[in-house]
């Protein structure tokens, strides 16, 4: 064709584009610095012309996803886009501007440095999906010339499923424009691509992975990128999934005859089908078990506005239901809810969530936590293993829990993320997370991460095209979610990544009102915590505000207040938290129980028969009554002395005497089921003989919940050495429950407060210590190592009024330290959210068992222990170094009486707040000066996120 | 009629005996809870011979066999370190305490002339800012006495009390 006349000059401006139709080509002109380039002008992601996007510093920016693209080069510079951009030559005669769309640009990008072959290692990626496909497209474009072998389950090469849901489904785009690459482009990364193949076991002493084919393949470096899988609803047959191309072709066929669909799970995906549906004519109704939609993920507000905008196409919702059963009939499909209602749909989906594939990680050994734990680089706790995608972790907690993020942005970001480090290449900082759908017309994209606990504030009409939602979280913007307004979404995704306030130019945000904006979901939110009776008149929202110094300051009502109170029971206690409640070794035996305490919730802590352990609520299903009684025992089931219901060693309810009446008269009514009627049952965990239970479902296993460094700590005093307990003490304090935690968050007051302390060396300003917090700043350990001879330097001294010259022990061996633990330090006391602090005093060695009782009271279980083996004098030594300890212990009693005086600053001097502003190096988390308050701020970040204030 | 008249002469030998034993111990508590009560509390170790064990602890651990203390004292030097540690350096409310000990019982005079007794005691505890005194500890002494120089020492006292909870702190020994 050769050169074809594109433009007239004179319609060009400098730095700007236009786009042109030459030859039925679309083209894109730009003018930069006086030099002219041609590209092609639609994005190489998603269908969007680039002259409505956006030129800036030689890069074009896309309208649609904001993808850039080398103006000069093609080159894809960021997420989401990744393919080249086609270039053409292009000149200028006179006012004529010429394309020639068979010749590319001039400029070039360089070549991969090394051909394939010169290098010997082999990296193998388990997984045929759209993270495993980009790191092995990325480990050729960092220079690497070594084998890859890519391992994939399904018979496709490796595409992308976010089309599945939409255009796929319209029949808009073929199977093969869904491939993550194009042939050309994945031949030439010689990758040894087995399909169809599935890798069994990870042998990670050997390097080596089994595959299904027998073969036992060796690598260098691995990545798992194995994605995730629908999760199915249990035992139901006619239901339909979406996840694979497989799936989407069913449900694509299906639905050309389908005229109602019936849309399982108010999710993304479930939203996009049933758009996709409403676009085919097809009737639909969404059912969701929450009040609102994806409650879970996203502030109920947000939930209300995608709801809204489906709506204002004609979906049906069916909110709070829940499913009883799904049977199929001559005409269709027939849902019957626990309501008794019911309704036939000749075509159903469900949405309901996906399970991450983290089999392969686990019986590898690898930490896992509901996906793969991984850092910012991929790496797993292999050294040669990385992980990457949906089945991986988001190396950074959202709210102080770590979630996955299973979206398209960050199986790409992750993808590249693992190729660096496979690489042994520094990791780059990483984009803020972005996401985007496309629902009833509209192309709905979020950057940052959401919460549901955040606050909203809204421009324009709750679910309206063109709406905007940003959401806050402790003090910051969180997230900014927009409805169809790509140049807003721009302007606002560029403010995000520079740190600017994503707020400023938005006109008309307001913030909404938890309690009174909401018309749906969000009132009903509220009525499902306790506390309710707070006057209407004084909206939560308003009545605890935190002060604007941030944390540097604790106002008095996080202590004081009862709603505050029901709210930490809620959120905490029963939220998203392991809660200690008790030790292995206090129910060695089948039938062996304690009574024990879920915040400030009663439970019974049992070993059944077969040795598991189990924990539920002490209250019996019939009428209340708080059926143990004793503190511990042996039994064979528990019953409840009123009406001698009989629950078994697991919980369950054994037995209800005349259950069928007598003379057949009275009884239970005929359809009662035994089954359904037991006290609420618990997830329990055990660590080191440790036991915790938690009311979450979905809780990560203990070491994830703890962090690495905590979890070393915890090892250290828990060290597999079988627990002797010694006896206990319980007392009550006169003070918010969280003091105490604040009280060995603070190592400041040790060496003021416990005079005994500093006087014998246990502990100086100036000793060895460490004040460490986890990633999430919920647990802490304060450490210190004891110094031999004890130098109080003269300054020190003035500064520690505690500290007595002169003061001798008659009796010092019981502050004898006797070295048994793996540890730096002779003392540490971690403090275990929420209920938990694990004291590992020198040789003296105890669990702490927080029970709060209201905002002004809580009770302290101590449970004091030995090791199987101590001897009888190891055991003396720890009994007589227990006087540290305690109640009435030298320290503890100190700590109690300080907590009574704070508690009663509060009582009566009220509405103040409290300064913890030490060590302003450390905003918050681990310190490494005692004279710190870093950890009660870590603390109270964590707290403010799960709270919500 | 006397007291005497009712008892033949040898039993009677060994009732006054236990009686004057009884007393012996009663004054022995008295002396005691003064010491703790109303000072000075450095006399409180000398209630004890030098190899005396002190431990207060909860009914539920003395019940079930658990060792650990509260307070838990091996020998005098142990002793007279917590009394130096609640005067010169432990920061606490002031406070006032109050003991009352009754039903003294001797359970066993042994060949060795170690005595065993008990006592049970209910002591009291006044804080500054409130109108009331509020029970800190009921409980059971369990005592084993010897004789040193003909005077009453405890080699073992085990305060055992019942109130598992304990009001925030215990200061004083019991």
């Amino acid at each position: 064709m050769g050169w074809l006349r594109a433009a007239s000059f004179s319609d060009l401006k400098e730095g700007g584009v236009v786009g042109v139709d030459v030859a039925g080509t679309p083209v894109a002109l730009y003018l930069l610095d006086g030099a002219l380039y041609a590209t092609h002008n639609i994005c190489t992601h998603q269908f969007a012309f680039l002259s409505d996007g956006y030129v800036e510093d030689g890069c074009v920016e896309c309208p649609l996803h904001q993808g850039q693209f080398d103006i000069r080069t093609g080159e894809a510079k960021c997420a989401p886009v990744t393919g080249r951009l086609a270039t053409y030559a292009v000149k200028r005669a006179g006012d004529d501007v010429f394309v020639d769309l068979e010749t590319t640009a001039t400029v070039e990008a360089a070549a991969p440095a090394m051909p394939v072959g010169q290098d010997s290692r082999t990296f193998v990626i388990v997984g045929g999906g759209q993270a495993g496909c980009r790191a092995a497209q990325h480990l050729r474009g960092e220079g690497f010339a070594g084998r890859i072998v890519m391992i994939a389950e399904e018979a496709h090469p490796p595409y992308e499923r976010p089309p599945l849901s939409k255009d796929l489904l319209l029949g808009k785009i073929s199977s093969a424009d869904c491939h993550v690459l194009k042939a050309p482009e994945l031949a030439a990364l010689d990758v040894d691509l087995r399909t169809g193949t599935r890798a069994g076991a990870i042998d990670r002493k050997a390097r080596q992975v089994a595959l299904s084919t027998g073969e036992r393949l060796g690598y260098d470096k691995l990545l798992i990128a194995t994605g995730a899988r629908a999760r199915y609803l249990p035992d139901v047959d006619g239901v339909l999934y979406l996840r694979t191309m497989e799936d989407a072709q069913a449900i694509g066929q299906a639905l050309a005859t389908a005229q109602r669909l019936a849309i399982i799970g108010g999710g993304f995906i479930g939203l996009e089908l049933a758009s996709v549906a409403r676009a085919r004519g097809v009737e639909v109704v969404v059912i969701e078990r929450e009040p609102v939609l994806m409650s879970r993920i996203l502030p109920p507000a947000i939930g209300q506005a995608f709801q809204a905008l489906a709506e204002s196409t004609g979906v049906a919702f069916r909110l709070g239901a829940a499913l009883a059963g799904i049977r199929r009939n001559g005409v269709g499909t027939q849902l019957v809810f626990a309501d008794g209602s019911e309704m036939v749909a000749d075509l159903v989906v469900a949405g309901i969530g996906a399970i991450a594939n983290t089999e392969l990680a686990e019986t590898a050994g690898l930490s896992v936590a509901g996906g793969i734990v991984i850092d910012e680089a991929c790496r797993t706790s292999d050294a040669n293993i990385f992980a990457a995608g949906d089945c991986a972790l988001y190396p950074q907690a959202v709210a102080g829990r770590r979630i996955r993020l299973e979206s398209w942005a960050n199986a790409e970001a992750q993808g590249r993320a693992a190729a660096l480090a496979m690489l042994g290449k520094p990791a780059e900082a990483p984009d803020l997370p972005w996401f985007w759908t496309e629902q009833f017309g509209l192309n709905i994209q979020m950057v940052g991460i959401p919460h549901a606990g955040d606050r909203v504030a809204v421009q324009g009409e709750i679910g309206a095209p063109e709406s905007v939602y940003l959401t806050e979280r402790d003090g910051h913007i969180a997230s900014a979610i927009i409805f169809g307004d790509a140049e807003t979404f721009r302007i606002a995704r560029r403010r995000f990544q520079k740190g600017e306030d994503p707020s400023a130019g938005l006109k008309g945000l307001r913030w909404l009102d938890q309690q009174k904006e909401s018309s749906m979901g969000y009132e009903r939110t509220l009525e499902s915590l306790p506390q309710q009776a707070a006057p209407a008149a004084t909206p939560a929202a308003k009545q605890y505000v935190w002060p604007a110094d941030g944390l540097t300051r604790v106002p008095d009502w996080v202590y004081t207040d009862d709603h505050i109170y029901g709210l930490e029971v809620e959120k905490i206690f029963k939220g998203h938290t392991w809660n200690y409640v008790g030790l292995e070794a206090e129910i060695p035996k089948a039938g062996d129980f304690i009574r024990s305490y879920v915040g400030p919730i009663p439970v019974v802590v049992s070993r059944d028969e077969q040795g598991g352990i189990n924990v539920f609520e002490n209250r019996c299903s019939h009428r209340a009554a708080e059926f143990c009684r004793e503190l511990r025992g042996n039994a064979t089931e528990f019953v409840c002395p009123y009406h001698q219901w009989t629950y078994d060693l697991k919980g369950n309810l054994a037995g209800i005497p005349f259950r069928r009446g007598v003379d057949g008269k009275g009884g239970m009514p005929k359809d009662f089921n035994q089954a359904d009627h037991h006290p609420r049952k618990l997830a329990v965990t055990t660590r080191g003989g440790v036991i915790f239970a938690s009311y979450a479902d979905d809780m990560e296993p203990f070491d994830a919940y703890l962090g690495p460094e905590m979890t070393r700590e915890f090892d250290a005093t828990f060290d597999g050495r079988k627990l002797v307990v010694l006896g206990y003490y319980r007392n009550t304090l006169p003070g918010n429950w969280k003091l105490y935690h604040e009280n060995l968050k603070d190592p400041y007051h040790a060496t003021l407060l416990h005079t005994f302390l500093v006087t014998f060396g246990l502990l100086v300003a100036g000793n060895k210590s460490l004040m460490l917090c986890d990633e999430s700043g919920r647990h802490g350990a304060m450490c210190s190592a004891k110094s031999e001879k004890t130098v109080v330097s003269d300054d020190s001294k003035k500064e520690m009024r505690a500290y007595k010259e002169g003061m001798v022990l008659e009796e010092p061996r019981f502050m004898d330290f006797k070295p048994e633990f793996d540890s730096p330090w002779s003392v540490t006391m971690s403090t275990i959210w929420p209920n938990l602090i694990v004291q590992r005093e020198m040789n003296t060695l105890g669990v702490r068992h927080i029970v709060p009782e209201g905002p002004n009271q809580f009770t302290m279980i101590w449970t004091m222990f030995g090791f199987e083996g101590d001897d009888e004098e190891m055991t003396r030594h720890r009994l007589r170094q227990g006087n540290l300890m305690g109640p009435a212990g030298f320290l503890g009693l100190e700590d109690n009486e300080a907590i009574k005086f704070v508690q009663d600053g509060m009582k009566n001097v009220p509405n103040g707040q409290h300064l913890v502003a030490l060590d302003p190096g450390t905003p918050a988390g681990t310190a490494d000066t005692l004279i710190s308050e870093s950890a009660i701020r870590a603390m109270y970040k964590h707290w403010r996120d799960v709270i919500g204030v | 009629m006397t007291i005497t008249s009712l008892k033949t002469p040898s039993k009677s030998d060994a009732l006054l005996d236990r009686l004057l034993l009884r007393q012996e111990i009663e004054e022995f508590n008295a002396a005691y809870a003064e010491a703790l009560d109303n000072g000075p509390l450095s006399d409180w170790p000398d209630f004890f011979a030098e190899d005396g064990l002190y431990v207060i602890t909860a009914r539920e651990n003395h019940n079930a066999g658990l060792p650990v203390g509260l307070v838990y004292c091996e020998g005098k030097g142990m002793l007279r370190d917590r009394i130096f540690a609640i005067e010169k350096t432990a920061m606490f409310a002031p406070r006032y305490m109050r003991h009352f000990i009754a039903n003294t019982r001797i359970v066993e005079n042994r060949a060795n002339g170690e005595i065993v007794a008990t006592a049970n005691y209910l002591l009291l505890q006044t804080l500054f800012d409130r109108p009331e005194a509020k029970l800190h500890q009921i409980g059971t002494y369990y005592d084993i006495f010897v004789r040193v120089d003909a005077a009453l020492k405890l080699k073992q006292r085990r305060a055992v009390y019942d109130n598992l909870l304990i009001d925030n702190s215990v200061v004083y020994p019991v």
